[in-house]
């Protein structure tokens, strides 16, 4: 093009470009656009590891420096996906040894991660800075230990939640006493205890420490000292936070805490003694985000801490909150942007707290920026999501949890369509929604005509029929991840809709209405989307071809390779439908 | 519902909880979530007489209120895989072990429950030093205090650190000890696990 600008200027002008969504729709702009593009992208997310190989990763985006991924499904947090299903990170991880020497950051969710990777990303990449590991699985300390050896400007690492085997606390005294970059430590998920004495060094010389959470085996006694060599720290997660009750432990503790002038937020907090809580109010002004997810405090002690927390952004906070503590809550925190209450008692069979809907209901209420919920209660009244509804017409994730699948509304005993209609009808900027209860047909026609912003719908045990699935396919616009677990929907919806599963990233369904037959067709009129059929039960057609598979997962792929590492209970089917496993 | 502790998943009838059902062959009954069996009909009846929370929340550290359960009752809900979803991982799995059973263990006291029996027993497992030793310690206290049939077989579970019911025998003695939270012992209708063979004396 004779009026572009030169090579150089272009770059310039895409380096401003951070979102995907930007640098995607620059590269379709020309031939020539997309190749500059290519070249001077840095940052790259994968939203599903299959959906993409990554030699076809490689070949367009030469000169990565971060990449982001993500892994098994949903559901898989749930125990829904078997157990070597897949996601492994290897692969990925060799690959880019080889074509990124200058890789930097490597974040992950949902994958397997090997010791073997972990040592391979700790001697590839010489400037490697940061490490997330969300939900991760496969490794263990002495993976942390080659990471923590080899990397020299280590400035994070964070193993949320993954699920690590702790062979030891040695791993964090491999860091080298050159190390001093660390700016983020999350080793939350850990069991084991380290050497305090090295993590009292390694915190002393790390000067940009912003993010320290420590695992629950480091006590109460060892936070002030901690915490006392990084006054500097935004977001602190405790260990264990209790103590036998003595005054100089409270106040060495209540003297470190106010030095951190800069503390936004606060967890960890295992078994908690509800008479330290008050050492951390000084800084409690300050605090956005306080996670208290672990913690078994009582209603009016949760109360006590929480009007200090006058500028309380996020709040998860387990069941023992109460309603009273939520109405607390409500009256005090009237910045209160996303709110999560998990149940302290999941199985039990009777309400071990008086934790109803009208907890929610109050913080709807009350709290005019709420935007993002999760709620597990244990009863919910068309009545209360109305009035939710019309309270906060901001949401944008909405996630309710009843404990008993399908209850009805317990006033009236019908079904709690009308009251997720009107949650849906309400909050016209809806991007997730889970839903529980008793549910029809009629809920999802509500969501298919009204939901058009929704990106992520969580089902489970609801639906009458097919009418249902067909509702949300050819309704939901914005739809890009589906997952339906125990509803009776089938063949018609999913076939009637296979076009529409090309635009979304993903669709789950386990225990539904799904035949083998249906799965083959859809693989054969498909061909960029892998059709995978989950069932430990043995091959499909040894069953007839009527029968309901287990699970079955469909997402997009660019990739027209089958999965080489597909497990023996998963079933991929290619284009001329000929069953291949391995 | 009968908790099956075999290998194979339990094979329930059809239960539609009003789905409509055209089409369709079969519906298959979900797995039971074999891990909240602390909770279900194992200890059946007998739960009620039993005041181990009680005792555990005594044990518990300073300040924490009591939690009061409620005998479960069999008309609870059902139990479905992952459900409720909340987060499947080993620390939130955890729940069901007392908070002291969940930290580094203090103190090398197991409570120890047979099925069958009402009251529990708690052993201290510096007595021991072998698996056999155990055992046979544990045949004789069952066998002083309650009635049980000769020949009878029973199968020993316990209750590891990371809230997870195994069957004994699967780790070094040493290593056991390390881990072990709870034990409990099963009438054998499996021909599985560790067996104990009962005999009165």
């Amino acid at each position: 093009m004779a009026y572009s600008f030169p090579e150089e200027v272009l770059e310039h002008v895409f380096s401003f470009l951070s979102s995907d969504r930007d640098r995607n729709a620059v590269s379709l702009v020309c031939k020539s656009w997309y190749d500059i593009e290519r070249w001077c992208r840095r940052r790259i997310f994968v939203g599903n590891c299959y959906a993409v190989s990554p030699e076809i990763v490689i070949r367009r985006f030469p000169e990565l420096r971060a990449v982001e991924m993500k892994g098994k499904p949903h559901f898989a947090d749930f125990n829904l996906v078997p157990e070597g299903w897949g996601a492994y990170a290897y692969p990925w991880i060799a690959a880019m040894a080889e074509a990124y020497p200058f890789l930097e950051e490597i974040k992950l969710k949902r994958m397997v991660v090997t010791d073997e990777s972990l040592e391979l990303i700790s001697k590839s990449y010489k400037n490697f800075k940061v490490l997330v590991l969300t939900s991760c699985e496969g490794f263990t300390t002495d993976g942390l230990a080659s990471i923590a050896a080899n990397c020299r400007h280590l400035r994070e690492l964070d193993l949320r939640e993954s699920e690590v085997e702790d062979l030891s606390g040695h791993w964090l005294s491999h860091f080298p006493d050159s190390c001093t970059s660390l700016v983020s430590l999350n080793m939350s998920c850990l069991g084991s205890e380290v050497s305090f004495s090295a993590l009292e060094r390694l915190v002393a010389r790390s000067p940009n420490l912003r993010t320290l959470r420590l695992n629950r085996a480091v006590p109460l006694e060892r936070l002030a000292n901690l915490i006392r060599r990084a006054p500097q720290l935004v977001e602190l997660g405790t260990g264990a936070y209790s103590a036998e009750i003595r005054s100089d432990t409270f106040s060495n503790l209540a003297d470190a805490f106010s030095a951190c002038k800069q503390l936004k937020t606060l967890s960890g907090f295992w078994d908690v003694v509800p008479s330290y809580l008050p050492a951390m109010y000084s800084v409690c002004s300050g605090i956005t985000s306080l996670n208290l997810s672990y913690a078994a405090i009582p209603s009016s002690d949760l109360v006590k801490l929480i009007n200090q927390c006058q500028n309380l952004q996020r709040l998860w906070v387990l069941d023992y909150i109460e309603d009273s503590g939520l109405d607390a809550l409500a009256a005090s925190c009237k910045g209160l942007q996303e709110l999560r209450v998990f149940p302290s008692d999941p199985f039990g069979a009777e309400p071990n707290v008086p934790l109803t809907e009208q907890g929610l209901v109050s913080v709807s209420e009350g709290c005019p920026k709420l935007e993002s919920v999760l709620y597990f209660c244990r009863q919910m009244s068309n009545a209360a999501l109305i009035a939710i509804a019309k309270n906060r017409p901001n949401f944008i994730r909405f996630r309710l949890c009843i404990i008993d699948p399908q209850a009805p509304d317990y006033l009236t005993l019908e079904p709690l369509d009308t009251g997720f209609g009107a949650i849906v009808e309400n909050c016209k900027e809806l991007r997730r929604l889970s839903m529980t209860g008793l549910l029809t047909d009629r809920v999802f026609k509500y969501i298919g005509s009204h939901a058009k912003k929704l990106e992520m719908l969580s089902v489970a045990f609801a639906g009458d029929s097919d009418l249902g699935l067909h509702h949300v396919l050819s309704g939901c616009d914005s739809l890009r991840k589906l997952e339906i677990r125990d509803c009776p929907f089938g063949d018609k919806a999913l076939l009637a809709n296979a076009a529409k599963l090309e635009t979304m990233r993903s669709l789950w369904m386990s225990s539904c209405f799904v035949s083998f037959g249906a799965c083959k067709l859809l693989a054969q009129k498909m061909p960029r989307l892998n059709v995978e059929v989950i069932d430990e039960r043995g091959p499909p057609e040894s069953r007839p071809e009527g029968c309901s598979v287990e699970r079955v997962y469909v997402y997009r792929t660019v990739d027209s390779r089958q999965r080489l590492d597909r497990p023996d209970f998963v079933w991929t089917l290619d284009e001329d439908s000929s069953l291949r496993y391995s | 519902m009968e908790l099956e502790l075999g290998l194979a998943l339990p094979n329930h009838s059809a239960n539609n909880n009003g789905f409509e059902t055209e089409n369709h062959k079969e519906y298959r009954q979900k797995r039971v979530f074999l891990e909240d069996h602390s909770a279900t009909g194992v200890e059946g009846t007998t739960l009620s007489l039993l005041s181990w929370s009680g005792v555990a929340e005594m044990e518990d550290g300073v300040g924490r209120p009591p939690k009061y359960r409620k005998p479960h009752d069999d008309g609870g809900p059902r139990r479905f895989e992952g459900w409720p979803p909340t987060d499947s991982s080993p620390r939130r799995r955890r729940s069901h072990l007392t908070a002291t059973e969940q930290v580094v263990r203090k103190s090398m006291h197991v409570k120890v429950k047979m099925e069958g029996v009402a009251i529990g027993r708690k052993v201290d497992l510096r007595d021991f030093d072998s698996y056999h030793d155990l055992t046979s310690t544990l045949m004789d206290m069952f066998a002083k205090y309650s009635k049980i049939e000769s020949g009878e077989e029973y199968t020993l579970l316990y209750l590891d650190k990371e809230g997870d019911w195994m069957l004994v025998g699967d780790l070094d003695w040493e290593e056991f000890v390390e881990s072990v939270r709870r034990v409990k012992m099963l009438k054998n209708d499996n021909k599985m696990g560790f067996r104990l063979l009962l005999s009165k004396n």
